[in-house]
């Protein structure tokens, strides 16, 4: 069942009206079924964040169709689009810059709650309760929703960003290099847990990154993405053994640790 | 859940908690800087002597225009710290209840035009297209006149009195606000946590209000505390040419200008006025630099 369908999207900026279009997007269709873990693999420039954006109905598409679980979002009213936000949340890449410093980790997180009162958390004390059940799921201990995010860690804040993404039980996530600004070894943990909260919370994921390591690692199926175009799509193991592309051969040859998986293979 | 809890050692158990953590450490950062200190303490002392001055001057009949033609121009001693000046009026009592006056003058000003100010700048920055540009143009036709001159102008055409002198330097002075939010907004609306705030789902009025302001107020705050002194100069320099507050209403700027006319061998009458419009322009410029230190991220380390 798919949950997702993006069919023949074009994304164009230009800053003023005589300036050179920058295409970021050209004609990208994606499916993505319930349940799975879809890589979207593309150095940085490809278009891989400003699909997110698109998808996230923060900006609107120059032509082609995004549709969520079958509706239209450029179809959809205001009311109708902020409920839908509820069932899809974005974790960035950046957890320095992606929670307000001047806000409490209680207030982070309780803030999808109070954005959407539909949810059931109108009581500010059933969200506190709800805060604290949430830095639980995600490694952390409830006591530390009074701290500011300056005070954590990278991985910490990370984890902080997880549990706002989790407050409203979503059922699709975009993890947008969710481990890229992260140390190695704090990579393996976030990288797991989210593996877990996913067959756990029955989560769909839309897995954004640089690194082939890891989208093998998390991803059910991927895709390529180069200047705006998708160059190869297909299950994980297809597309790493066997790919169709020059781009793809080009990019695996140049990753050190899959290079040598490759060669090691029987 | 198999990831095993961090542990980060104390913590604070309340919001209110967390909030009283959060202002120890920012005092903790101002207080590493000796200066802000200073600034801070000779603010303090400002205010308390503009607030309880009045109550404690030696001779608080000179405050209400009381005058001693007998004791005129006597130099500082004993009786008289600061002397006493044209009319026999000790200059002490007259700094120190001209405090208040000029403290208060100075903290209208820079409070109407920082509420003018954020309020137009933030709806420039925030909704930009053509609102942004009238308030800018606005702001641009400001910076053709200079701020004293306009002042003036404004003060002359309300007329006299201490309201309308507020409101001729507030009108002069909010554009330097309205510029400095609509910028601190243009940057903090792209800042990734608002974009992650819109992504939730939340209305103008919450990013705004929990968002933006909350990481814009610091410079607004900074920036009051260093055009605080400028504004009691400017307060005074109104005084000092007669538009503004009126005799027998002690104030500095006015004090400066009568004892002008008795310089140089009755300086005391204008050298005790001149030090306390420095040593506020001075204090309130420490304290501003050491809360940049402490509320501006950029500025920090």
């Amino acid at each position: 069942m798919k949950l997702l369908a993006i069919e023949s999207v074009r994304k164009v900026y230009r800053s003023t009206a005589r300036s050179a279009e920058v295409v970021a997007l050209d004609g990208v269709s994606l499916m993505i079924e319930r349940g799975e873990c879809f890589g979207l693999v593309g150095e940085s420039g490809s278009g891989k964040s400003t699909l997110s954006r698109l998808i996230l109905n923060l900006e609107a598409p120059s032509s082609g169709r995004i549709a969520y679980d079958g509706r239209d979002l450029t179809s959809l009213g205001q009311e109708e689009m902020r409920r839908l936000r509820a069932r899809m949340q974005i974790v960035f890449q950046d957890p320095y810059a992606s929670l307000n410093p001047r806000m409490t980790v209680h207030d982070l997180v309780a803030e999808p709650l109070a954005i959407h009162p539909e949810a059931g958390y109108r009581d500010r004390g059933r969200r506190t309760v709800r805060v604290g059940e949430l830095l639980g799921t995600v490694g952390l201990k409830p006591e530390h929703m009074w701290r500011y995010p300056h005070e954590f860690s990278g991985g910490q804040r990370q984890r902080v960003c997880i549990a706002r993404a989790l407050a409203l039980n979503p059922e699709f996530l975009i993890l947008d290099e969710p481990t890229s600004a992260l140390d190695v070894s704090v990579q393996a943990q976030i990288l797991n847990m989210l593996l877990e909260l996913q067959t756990r919370l029955g989560l769909t994921y839309l897995f954004i990154s640089h690194d082939l390591g890891v989208v093998r690692y998390v991803a059910h199926r991927v895709a390529l993405i180069h200047n705006g175009r998708i160059v190869e799509e297909g299950p994980v193991g297809q597309v790493f053994s066997a790919p169709k592309s020059d781009y793809a051969r080009t990019l695996i040859s140049a990753s050190p640790e899959l290079a040598l998986q490759a060669l090691l293979a029987p | 859940m198999s990831v095993a809890p961090h542990d980060f050692g104390d913590f604070p158990r309340s919001a209110a908690a967390a909030r009283f953590e959060a202002w120890r450490r920012a005092f903790y950062r101002f207080s590493g800087s000796r200066l802000s200190v200073i600034g801070l303490g000779i603010c303090v002392f400002l205010v308390l002597v503009a607030i309880f001055g009045e109550s404690f001057v030696p001779y608080p009949q000179h405050v209400t225009g009381g005058i001693a033609p007998r004791a005129r121009f006597l130099p500082p001693s004993a009786t008289h710290w600061f002397g006493t000046n044209e009319l026999g009026q000790d200059v002490f009592t007259l700094v120190v209840a001209g405090s208040r006056v000029s403290l208060l003058c100075g903290f209208a000003v820079v409070f109407a035009a920082a509420v003018v100010g954020t309020v137009l700048g933030g709806i420039a920055g925030y909704y930009g297209g053509w609102t942004d540009d009238l308030i800018m143009r606005l702001t641009d036709l400001k910076l053709t006149i200079p701020g004293l001159i306009l002042a003036m102008a404004i003060a002359a055409a309300l007329g006299p009195g201490i309201v309308n002198m507020i409101i001729a330097v507030s009108l002069s002075w909010w554009p330097g606000f309205a510029r400095l939010v609509r910028g601190e907004v243009l940057s903090k609306k792209e800042e990734l946590f608002v974009l992650a705030a819109r992504a939730l789902g939340a209305s103008h009025a919450r990013l705004i209000w929990r968002h933006i302001v909350p990481n814009v107020l610091g410079a607004i705050v900074i920036k009051m505390s260093l055009d605080m002194g400028f504004a009691i100069l400017t307060v005074a320099a109104l005084g000092f040419i007669g538009i503004g507050v009126k005799p027998p209403t002690p104030e500095w700027g006015s004090l400066l200008a009568i004892a002008r006319g008795y310089m140089p061998e009755f300086w005391w009458t204008a050298v005790f006025p001149g030090l306390a419009i420095f040593l506020a322009v001075f204090g309130f410029n420490l304290l501003g630099d050491g809360l940049r230190d402490v509320l501006d991220p950029k500025a920090r380390r």
